[in-house]
């Protein structure tokens, strides 16, 4: 399983503004697949090039798979697909060692995790056992396996989807584990003019071939190595500090962001700065991006329900940008 | 679920700001107050379900009515007992923070209600306690992660914050003198002699050390057994009961002068009758609508509710002239009851030649008896209803012979009365001590005494003390200096006489003195004290004419003060000297004077396309000082050049209001 299976055909200048056409090309290429969802996309890009991993939820049939099969066939990153269920076991995403009886020895079957994207499909459907193993995993970019320990392929992104409807015979995620993932995520229905053009277009499978890579591995590394560069200016760190001080003392919520909350959104601020061309980030940023990290993490006071996009966008109308 | 972490904060907020009305509602209304807390100190510890509406609503019903009817009408006692009961109601309800705020806040109404009842020195350090914790807790609600110590501090920095405010408003925010806007009665809690008295009635004050009130004389004070105070004069004696009678002179009274003429200032505390007290014998006093009454005591046309402060001359050794119409009132006397008094007096008066030896007798009598000056006369307490209460002065006179100064003076009075002499009965004050810092006077209601006067033809009328003729003493000292011992409670006999009075009692003068400087400086700021504030500085207002123009001074002076404070708080962020910044918001102010408004929470592209959307026509310096700001805040690299051009292009950067929509 080789990391670089393809060249890029137009690989990308260190020039940020060529850069931001090979990102809208990206976005296009996706957009031809998957209709309307242009800003879905830029955020699963964004969600890469920070390092995190992304968490879809939304009800079965409105993309998600198509979505990361597509992402990872333009960046020109091997893809994986793990169908979980109630009967999974760890060995079934890591691998398992099998002997052999010709050499007699024990040889390593490596499992779905080995590859550069994982798309794990329903995973609140499998036991926390096989969950913690997949959450380990991406914490580490390695995985530990009859104790020897192997490296995960780089770079390393996992998708994972929930079903938010079916409760029965699912294990919600804990909360720490929400915390590894870096965006929640929703992609929603299409709107009348995209499934308009999706109707007609009769499915999306045949098209997916007509996809050709735009980035590589090392391209794609390149650029998570440039998003961590991006310049974050003493007065957007006090307004992302101001931002989580807010949700620790405001009654609305049940606890505040924690300081990993707070560091997963500088670093997707950076890659969204570095996504739109720019070399420091704006306090826009933190806003586009802040409903995406922190749904998931915060809670209200009263009901626990979780918090909607529009009332965090409300928290944001509170807190005060620094002048 | 009772929501633990915000409950017990509120509910002891409700608990300090209720506390001092306990004395001012009604036993019942306390009752259902700790009963309320207690119920949701239990519910929070055992996070028992809130509960319902119906229940509740049907109780705050219930407690309202009760409140209104068993507090003699629509009184202030009535709206304070409303409205702790429904403060501690709604307790039973705040999970949201809009009911924790309103709980909050309806306690500083009960606070403010606190000062109708009482403002001395130690309720107002009270008040500033209260109000300390109940803004701590009020922080508390909105910031509930940090703590105790921190709201408390904040709370205490606001309280800083606002002296200057607080000055500002006490010493030129317009004050209305008394009358329609002054404060309604207050009922409880007020001693003192009402107008008529019985056995028993000045005794009752003798254990009771409270000030009545204090003096200060324009010269050397008189000597101690001059100083009768005279408070209320009683003509009519229904056979228990001296009473003020029926009758009103309000025609002006006549004396006969003597040379020693006694100016003062007297600071009455409020006693909720309509005497004011002056010393014996007033010839003027100055209050607003209070009138030296023909038998010369002093009537007020308003209850006397708060403190009040008048000044008054009196002639010590005057007597009064009576008129025709006084000296047959003077021998009024119920048809029949004690008839060995009666004898008694008629002996006299055969007797006798002239009156002044129908005195003198009567005075021997007292005298050579063993009348014993007690506070404890034993049946003759009226009190006592098992008592024959019928020939009272007859058992005093000839069986018990124990008394206090009432029943001297009215026994005295009867016999004066039943011998043809004219007799009336003066109750107020005799004595009083000097403090020894402040050079005033106090006179305390365990000072109260009535005496007598009576009528004769050759000097008019003649006060008569027969408390000096059974111990002489008294005039010297306190009532509780002359009484037996064991008389006295024995707080106050350890407090005189016991071995730390040494200490003591300089110690009670100076607390004393505080708390008259305190009435005198603090409280007693009234709108005359004002407006000779104003005309020291030269500007001579009228209290009634020129309210408006009182109201522009205060205005004038609180204005620039709080555009201080706002323009400190909203200039805040950048006290470090941030140039950038203070450039960037000088640029929304531009902006926002058109009436593009940056909200806090817009950052500065957002901004910027918010105005472009509302003002194409400003695109042009809007995106140039735009962009540098965000390249100077966020960028990597600030130049000082750059900084300067940006203040630059902001200073020139005027932003006109569009004329045609």
């Amino acid at each position: 399983m080789s990391i670089t299976r393809m060249k890029p055909p137009s690989p990308p200048s260190k020039n940020r503004s060529d850069l931001h056409t090979v990102f809208e090309q990206i976005t296009e290429q996706v957009g031809q697949v998957i209709f309307g969802k242009q800003e879905q996309v830029q955020l699963a890009l964004c969600c890469l090039f920070a390092q995190g991993h992304l968490l879809i939820e939304d009800i079965p049939g409105i993309g998600k798979t198509t979505l990361a099969k597509v992402l990872a066939e333009t960046l020109g990153l091997d893809f994986r697909r793990v169908q979980c269920t109630s009967d999974m076991l760890p060995g079934d995403i890591l691998g398992v060692s099998v002997f052999e009886q010709k050499s007699g020895n024990f040889i390593f079957h490596q499992g779905p995790i080995f590859t550069q994207v994982l798309l794990s499909d329903e995973i609140n459907r499998t036991t926390p056992k096989t969950q913690s193993a997949l959450l380990e995993a991406m914490e580490e970019v390695q995985v530990t396996i009859e104790g020897k320990t192997r490296p995960l392929p780089t770079p390393f992104f996992v998708i994972a989807t929930l079903n938010p409807l079916e409760q029965a015979g699912t294990f919600p995620l804990p909360e720490s584990q929400l915390d590894r993932f870096l965006f929640r995520i929703k992609l929603g229905y299409p709107d009348r003019s995209s499934e308009l053009k999706l109707l007609r277009s009769g499915g999306t499978q045949k098209k997916s071939k007509t996809i050709h890579p735009i980035l590589s591995a090392e391209k794609v590394i390149q650029c998570q190595q440039m998003a961590a560069r991006v310049h974050v200016s003493d007065p957007l760190v006090e307004y992302v500090q101001d931002i989580l001080d807010h949700t620790r003392n405001s009654p609305d919520f049940h606890t505040g962001l924690s300081p990993r909350a707070g560091l997963s959104l500088v670093r997707a601020s950076q890659a969204w700065a570095f996504i739109n061309g720019r070399d420091y980030c704006l306090p826009e940023d933190v806003q586009k991006l802040l409903p995406f990290v922190a749904s998931h993490r915060l809670h209200r006071l009263d009901s626990q329900a979780e918090m909607s996009h529009d009332e965090l966008m409300g928290l944001l109308l509170t807190v005060p940008v620094p002048a | 679920m009772f929501a633990d972490r915000h409950t017990i904060p509120i509910l002891t907020a409700v608990v300090i700001c209720t506390l001092p009305h306990f004395a001012n509602v009604a036993p019942w209304v306390v009752v259902v107050c700790l009963l309320l807390w207690t119920y949701t100190a239990i519910a929070v510890r055992n996070s028992w379900a809130i509960p319902g509406k119906l229940g509740k609503g049907i109780l705050a019903g219930i407690l309202s009515f009760l409140a209104l009817t068993t507090h003699e009408g629509f009184t202030i006692e009535a709206f304070i007992a409303l409205l702790a009961l429904m403060i501690s109601l709604k307790l039973l309800e705040n999970q949201a923070t809009r009911d924790r705020m309103i709980t909050v806040i309806l306690c500083y109404f009960l606070l403010v209600g606190a000062l109708f009842f009482d403002d001395s020195i130690i309720a107002t350090a009270y008040m500033i306690f209260a109000v300390l914790s109940t803004t701590a807790v009020m922080i508390h609600i909105n910031r509930p992660n940090d703590g105790l110590l921190p709201p408390l501090k904040l709370s205490a920095t606001l309280m800083i914050q606002a002296i200057p405010i607080m000055l500002i408003m006490f010493l030129l925010f317009p004050r209305i003198q008394g009358g329609l806007w002054g404060r309604t009665p207050v009922n409880s809690g007020r001693t003192g002699f009402s107008d008529e008295i019985t056995f028993g009635a000045i005794a009752q004050l003798a254990q009771n050390h409270e000030v009545a009130f204090r003096v200060e004389f324009a010269e050397e004070p008189p000597a101690r057994d001059k100083l009768y105070w005279r408070g209320i004069v009683l003509w009519e004696f229904n056979g228990t009961t001296w009473l003020r009678g029926s009758e009103r002179w309000r025609t002006p009274p006549s004396l006969q002068e003597t040379t020693q003429q006694i100016s003062y200032t007297l600071t009455l505390e409020p006693h909720n009758e309509h005497w004011l007290i002056a010393l014996d014998l007033p010839m003027r006093v100055s209050y607003r609508r209070a009138w030296l009454l023909n038998d010369h005591a002093v009537y007020s046309w308003r209850r006397i509710s708060q403190r009040i402060a008048y000044s008054g001359e009196s002639y010590l050794e005057a007597k009064a002239i009576g008129s025709p119409k006084q000296q047959e009132s003077g021998l009024q006397l119920p048809e029949e009851g004690n008839p060995r008094s009666r004898e008694l007096a008629a002996s006299w008066a055969e007797q006798a030649q002239d009156p002044e030896q129908i005195v003198a007798l009567a005075l021997n009598y007292f005298r050579e008896h063993p009348f014993v000056y007690s506070l404890n006369p034993g049946t003759l307490d009226t009190d006592d209803e098992t008592a024959d209460s019928t020939n009272l002065m007859d058992r005093f006179l000839f069986d018990s012979r124990k008394g206090f100064c009432e029943h001297y003076a009215c026994s005295f009075a009867f016999l004066m009365r039943s011998a043809g002499i004219p007799a009336r009965i003066v109750a107020g004050y005799q004595g009083g001590s000097i403090n020894r810092y402040g050079g005033y006077l106090v006179v305390r209601q365990s000072d109260a005494h009535a005496w007598c006067e009576v009528w004769l033809p050759t000097q008019g009328w003649v006060r008569i003390d027969p408390t000096a003729a059974v111990a002489p003493e008294r005039l010297q000292n306190d009532a509780s200096n002359v009484l037996p011992a064991g008389e006295m409670t024995r707080t106050w006999a350890f407090f005189r006489t016991g071995p730390l009075a040494k200490w003591l009692e300089p110690m009670a003068s100076a607390w004393d003195l505080a708390n008259s400087l305190w009435n005198r400086w603090v409280m007693g700021y009234s709108a005359s004290e004002q407006l000779n504030i104003f005309s020291r500085l030269g500007i001579h207002l009228n209290a009634r004419k020129d309210l408006a123009k009182r109201l522009g001074i205060f205005l004038a002076s609180a204005l620039p003060l709080l555009l201080l404070a706002g323009f400190l708080i909203s200039r805040r962020r950048n006290v470090t000297g941030d140039k950038i910044a203070i450039y960037w918001l000088n640029f929304c102010q531009k902006l926002g004077d058109i009436g593009l408004v940056r909200s806090p929470g817009q950052g500065p592209r957002d901004y910027m396309q918010y105005i472009l959307d509302h003002r194409s026509d400003l695109e042009g310096s809007t995106r140039e000082i735009v962009t540098l700001y965000i390249a100077l805040r966020y960028g990597k690299h600030a130049k000082d050049e750059d900084i300067k051009k940006l203040g630059n292009l902001i200073k020139h950067f005027a932003p006109r209001k569009r004329q045609t929509q």
